[in-house]
């Protein structure tokens, strides 16, 4: 199968799954308590308005003829409007998008960037010195809760030095750019652990694989060895932990986006949780959904560039 | 290497779970005491770890907070645990429809950024303590099914179960006797990692407002609360923040004991 072929069948397969998911969102917030009609009409409003709203909402119809509907909506890329602000849900995402996919990216890069070289040291010496406190660091990972590291991160760095902006992403790219880092990084800490632990243990097998010993009875050592044999190999084990990884980082960036204060979809979802704006739930959870499908699409695609294996077996 | 994990993750849990028990008879203060006049001072005789923005002794409050913390991150990880491993067990013992359903709605939850509907769930049946447990439940199953269900295929196939069905044992008593035991090593293990993210997980949804409401004793929602104090009254955010790392590195050493126990 050719590489092109490979991603659209992929894309293809994942269409069930979204449809899944979009009913999934429509039926958990059918549970909930309170008339949204009502709350758009606000509480003195008389029974007519209220039923009026409903319909024009499509409220009074069945779940499936409104699950119908909202496919197709969504489809048009109208994922209705805001209870509370009357704007296009839309929009509100799109102009939010981008600082949830920064923190999300940043984090994700700058976690792939440590595990790679503590990884390879780590399985080098198993049980060695290195690999005793690069372990330590990594049970010292999992452990922090998160949004109280964003915390610490702005009263032990941002407010002292001043160089980055403590709420909001300031003014000008300048800023911006600033506004992201710190973020980032409380994202990659996040991240970061059980992405090292599974790639030390990739590694240290692969030392023991034929292919590696061959390569070394050859004469191959060192960084030649490490680059052409173990690393290469190593890989699609490391971005299936990886998009693992990032799934997890997007609500590390809704945390540490409402610590930072930060405008993105993470703050945004917690904002409209607490107005109960239902649309406006309804279109992060699934922005948010999407984006771990997408997520699962790229990591196939990488494997597949990386090992043809995948390719052919698909 | 093995020895001090076990012991310090058990003595630091131990310790906690101690302090919930005891909390009402050495807590200095009560918890939900306001005194406005004495908010956020720093640590004093009195207040070993000063006050809060309303005045509440805060050491009081981390005390009396894990009176809730611990029993509720516990059951966020029992009740999931509880309800994966009967799936799995079914789903893997008789197979059949009922399997292919249950494996279709766990890839479907799967393939679901976990913590979006955990906040989507919590969103529609309100915060709180029943909300969070029903959703930590509906999400975290999923895993203990897909590890108890592979288990059981692998005993299934065992000498010792196909004697005991061969004897003519029924299906009840082979799953009890037989192959539950079995898988009970493994999910301990998954068991005590997952208790590591349910009390971050916890704090970080009451952090988020999602989870146990003020004036409630909560060591996440009390962060929440002293966050605007950061510059003026540190200790509010710092001693909370540690109360929940150490016991979460507790309950990660004695998982990595568990773990390193079975490989050798």
């Amino acid at each position: 199968m050719g590489r092109y072929a490979f991603v659209a069948r992929r894309a293809i397969s994942l269409i069930p799954l979204l449809l899944g998911i979009l009913f999934l969102v429509m039926l958990l917030l059918s549970l909930a308590p309170g008339d949204p009609a009502r709350m758009v009409a606000g509480p003195r409003a008389p029974e007519a308005e209220v039923a009026r709203i409903a319909h024009e909402l499509g409220l009074d119809q069945p779940i499936w003829e409104r699950y119908a509907h909202y496919v197709v909506q969504i489809l048009q890329g109208d994922f209705g409007t805001s209870f509370k602000t009357g704007q296009p849900v839309a929009d509100q995402i799109v102009a939010q998008l981008p600082v949830t996919l920064t923190v999300a990216i940043a984090g994700v890069l700058l976690a792939l960037l440590v595990t790679v070289p503590l990884a390879v040291l780590a399985a080098k010496r198993p049980d060695g010195p290195a690999d005793h406190v690069i372990r330590v660091l990594g049970t010292l990972g999992i452990g922090l809760p998160t949004f109280w590291v964003a915390i610490m991160a702005i009263r032990l760095i941002a407010l002292p030095t001043g160089w980055f902006p403590v709420a909001g992403v300031g003014d000008g790219p300048g800023q911006y750019a600033l506004a992201m880092v710190l973020p980032s990084v409380v994202v990659a800490i996040s991240i970061t652990a059980p992405m090292i632990r599974s790639l030390r243990a990739t590694m240290i097998d692969l030392h023991e694989a034929e292919f590696v010993v061959a390569a070394r009875t050859l004469g191959f050592s060192g960084l030649a060895l490490l680059r052409q044999f173990q690393l290469r190999n190593a890989v699609p084990p490391l971005i299936t932990v990886t998009a693992a990884q990032a799934g997890y980082a997007l609500f590390g960036t809704v945390v540490v986006e409402v610590a930072f204060g930060l405008p993105g979809m993470g703050q945004g979802l917690v904002v409209a949780a607490s107005t109960r704006d239902f649309p406006l739930v309804q279109g992060y959870a699934i922005v948010f959904a999407v984006l771990v499908v997408a997520l699962y699409l790229i990591a196939d695609v990488i494997n597949a560039a990386v090992d043809p294996r995948v390719r052919i077996s698909a | 290497m093995k020895g001090p994990k076990l012991w310090i993750g058990a003595g630091v849990v131990g310790l906690y779970v101690l302090a919930a028990i005891l909390a009402p008879w050495i807590a200095p203060h009560d918890p939900l005491a306001q005194d406005v006049v004495a908010a956020l001072q720093g640590p004093s005789a009195a207040h070993l770890l000063g006050t809060d923005e309303l005045g509440r002794d805060q050491l009081s409050r981390i005390l009396m907070a894990a009176r809730i913390d611990l029993p509720v991150a516990a059951l966020a990880t029992l009740l999931p645990c509880l309800l994966g491993t009967a799936l799995g067990v079914i789903c893997g013992y008789f197979g059949g429809w009922f399997d292919a359903i249950v494996m279709r709605i766990s890839d479907l939850l799967q393939a679901f950024p976990m913590y979006i509907l955990m906040i989507v769930l919590v969103f529609s049946l309100g915060p709180g303590v029943r909300s969070l447990l029903i959703s930590f439940t509906a999400v975290g199953w999923v895993v203990y099914a897909r590890l108890v269900r592979a288990e059981v295929l692998r005993i299934r196939q065992t000498e010792y179960v196909t004697a005991a069905i061969t004897a003519g044992f029924g299906a009840p008593r082979v799953i009890v006797r037989h192959v539950l035991p079995n898988t009970l090593r493994q999910t301990l293990i998954y068991l005590t990692s997952d208790l590591v993210f349910a009390v971050t997980a916890l704090a970080a949804f009451s952090f988020l407002g999602f989870g146990i409401q003020q004036p409630t004793p909560e060591w996440g929602s009390m962060i929440a609360a002293a966050q605007p104090y950061i510059t003026t009254q540190a200790l509010l955010t710092v001693v909370p923040g540690l109360v929940i790392t150490v016991l979460a590195l507790g309950f990660a050493l004695l998982g990595d004991a568990l773990q390193e126990r079975k490989r050798a």
